[in-house]
């Protein structure tokens, strides 16, 4: 079964992950801190005034579509479905990203006991986007299994453009949606962000374990990102 | 360009009306942009307000659920506890606008806009205008041994000085707490001030007492009519037509099964004391009806004790929403809402009747 052997990160490349998975929290936190006490709204009601008035028949349906793209309904099962195809090369590592995605999911719904705020619609639990969280973390997740299997840069690179406009167009389209703040939207990025990279040095960690307790990883530092 | 409907999406809204939720587009993101406004907002919204199809019979629902409120309580005891107690203003915020905001009417939910900020400030005047006095008249005689006669006043004026802040507070909790509560962006407001109610209150207190409890029917609803026709909606007043002495006779009832029935006739009593007050309240052609009963009253009441007593407090969030949930499953909205002609008319109001509330640990239900 696990014939092939993932590809484990260096050790500047984890530090470097880790600054930014700080970073990103911090910028959660921040971002949550902002949304309680209403610091931002003048500047977030300005953005959400532009996207209402942007409302236009032809965009209702593309918007709900991508809106739907990261909904947990959705993401959860290509979780599953991700996993799947992984586990024909590393049954590990597709079992570990299945459970981060169940993490995320929890973590995402959770967070929103930090900042009780009301939608722009009026329902309650704005803050983050629990949408945008959850596409954030999948395609992190995704660019990281990518990595992590040597996938071609080709690939790579088309899964990271591909992964950036999901995320842009998803949260796009919840403060379209009237359904989000910018600031949720943004939070939830930050908060994705946290989580997945996170979630991608628990993994690592884990896999270098299994290598070493195999006695067969490669040394530290002999792959590129 | 035809505007997308702000509430629904419906995408091409041509004449300000959504055909499809029947939402004035203007006037509710005029509404939204309220919503989100401080206290300050006192501009008015001249527009209409949106006449839909509308039912005669309405209620209000909670979408709240134990577990969202457990989860909030469970970072404010952390937040508190890292602050040494200085986030206790902002959480107590934090439950308001959750019960707030999930608290919904005709679609649209119930916002909260007060901060903890205002809170703490209400706080620490309320500790210099009555707890610091109070505390020095109390201490400073028995510092300087005083003599017995000069202590028996200062306790009457003490006393006195209690009576007289409780209606105080009860008024300014009111004026704030409704200051800061809005639906569709209106504001709900208090003008009622505290000299005639601080007239009902220390009246009815000394009646109450003389007439051994037997004036308490006509004083609560003395009580009820003044805090229910003081409040207004925007620009409409509530109206209250209660007279004490329909609730005597209940009243009377109640006392004489006091005892037999071990103190249970009191939610008897307690509910049907609910039902006049719901049932007298009007809102321009909007009537109130009230249907909660003696039997489910008390069921809820005494179980809420038992479960927090034996949860040590855990289940506290659980009986805040049942509680919550009983009472709009039991209240209803008759007659139209009327809604139009109401403008925004925001009264600003301190916090301080909010904090000398808190000061005298009483919630006083207002």
């Amino acid at each position: 079964m696990n014939a092939a052997r993932p590809r484990v990160l260096s050790a500047p490349q984890r530090r470097r992950l880790l600054t930014l998975a700080l970073a990103a929290g911090v910028a959660f936190f921040v971002l949550a801190a902002l949304a309680e006490f209403g610091v931002a709204i003048e500047a977030e009601w300005w953005v959400q005034h532009a996207a209402q008035a942007a409302r236009a028949g032809e965009l209702e349906m593309p918007m709900r579509i991508m809106s739907w793209l990261g909904d947990g309904w959705v993401l959860l099962p290509a979780a599953g479905l991700g996993g799947l195809l992984v586990s024909r090369r590393h049954a590990a590592l597709a079992r570990s990203l299945v459970a981060a995605g169940i993490g995320a999911a929890a973590v995402a719904n959770l967070a929103k006991y930090l900042a009780i705020r009301q939608r722009p619609n009026t329902v309650m639990w704005a803050y983050p986007s629990a949408h945008t969280f959850g596409i954030v973390v999948f395609v992190v997740l995704l660019l990281y299994v990518l990595w992590a299997l040597e996938a071609p840069p080709s690939r790579r690179a088309l899964a990271l453009a591909a992964g950036c406009v999901l995320v842009v167009a998803v949260g796009t389209s919840r403060v379209y949606l009237n359904a989000h703040w910018l600031g949720d939207v943004l939070g939830g990025v930050a908060g994705g962000l946290a989580f997945a990279l996170a979630a991608v040095l628990v993994l690592d960690r884990r896999l270098r374990a299994a290598a070493a307790v195999r006695g067969a990883a490669r040394p530290l530092g002999a792959v590129g990102g | 360009m035809a505007e997308a409907c702000p509430r629904c999406g419906y995408p091409a809204v041509a004449d300000d009306k959504c055909p499809q939720c029947n939402v004035v587009v203007s006037l509710y993101q005029a509404s939204l942009e309220k919503l989100r406004r401080g206290p300050v907002a006192a501009a008015s919204v001249a527009e209409p307000a949106p006449p839909p199809a509308a039912p005669a019979v309405r209620r209000l629902r909670f979408h709240g659920s134990a577990m969202g409120l457990f989860g909030i309580q469970a970072i404010n005891a952390l937040l508190t506890l890292l602050t040494l107690g200085v986030f206790y203003f902002w959480a107590k915020t934090r439950v308001r606008r959750y019960v707030m905001g999930e608290t919904e009417l005709e679609g649209d939910r119930f916002a909260y806009h007060g901060t903890g900020r205002e809170l703490l400030v209400g706080f620490a005047k309320g500790v210099v205008v009555f707890f610091i006095p109070t505390a020095l008249l109390t201490i400073l005689p028995e510092i300087y041994q005083a003599p017995p006669e000069i202590r028996s006043s200062l306790r009457s004026l003490l006393w006195l000085v209690g009576l007289l802040v409780v209606p105080v507070a009860m008024v300014g909790a009111r004026r704030y707490r409704l200051s800061r509560m809005s639906w569709r962006g209106i504001r709900f407001s208090f003008r009622g001030g505290a000299r005639p109610f601080i007239g009902i209150f220390v009246v009815g207190t000394i009646l109450t007492s003389l007439t051994l409890g037997l004036y308490y029917p006509v004083f609560v609803t003395q009580r009820q009519a003044f805090m229910v026709s003081h409040a207004y909606f925007g620009s409409r007043k509530f109206d209250f037509e209660g007279r004490g002495r329909d609730l005597l006779k209940p009243f009377l009832v109640m006392l004489l099964l006091f005892v037999p029935t071990l103190g249970l006739s009191w939610f008897w009593f307690a509910a049907r004391r609910q039902r006049y007050f719901t049932e007298r309240t009007r809102f321009g052609a909007t009537r109130f009806r009230c249907s909660i009963a003696g039997g489910p009253l008390a069921w809820l009441q005494i179980s809420n004790v038992l479960a927090i007593v034996l949860s040590v407090g855990l289940l506290w969030p659980w009986t805040v929403v049942r509680s919550l949930e009983f009472t709009l499953r039991h209240t209803l909205l008759h007659g139209p809402l009327e809604l139009e002609g109401i403008h925004q008319d925001a009264r600003g109001a301190s916090a301080m009747g909010e904090g000398l509330a808190g000061l005298l640990d009483a919630d006083f239900g207002v």
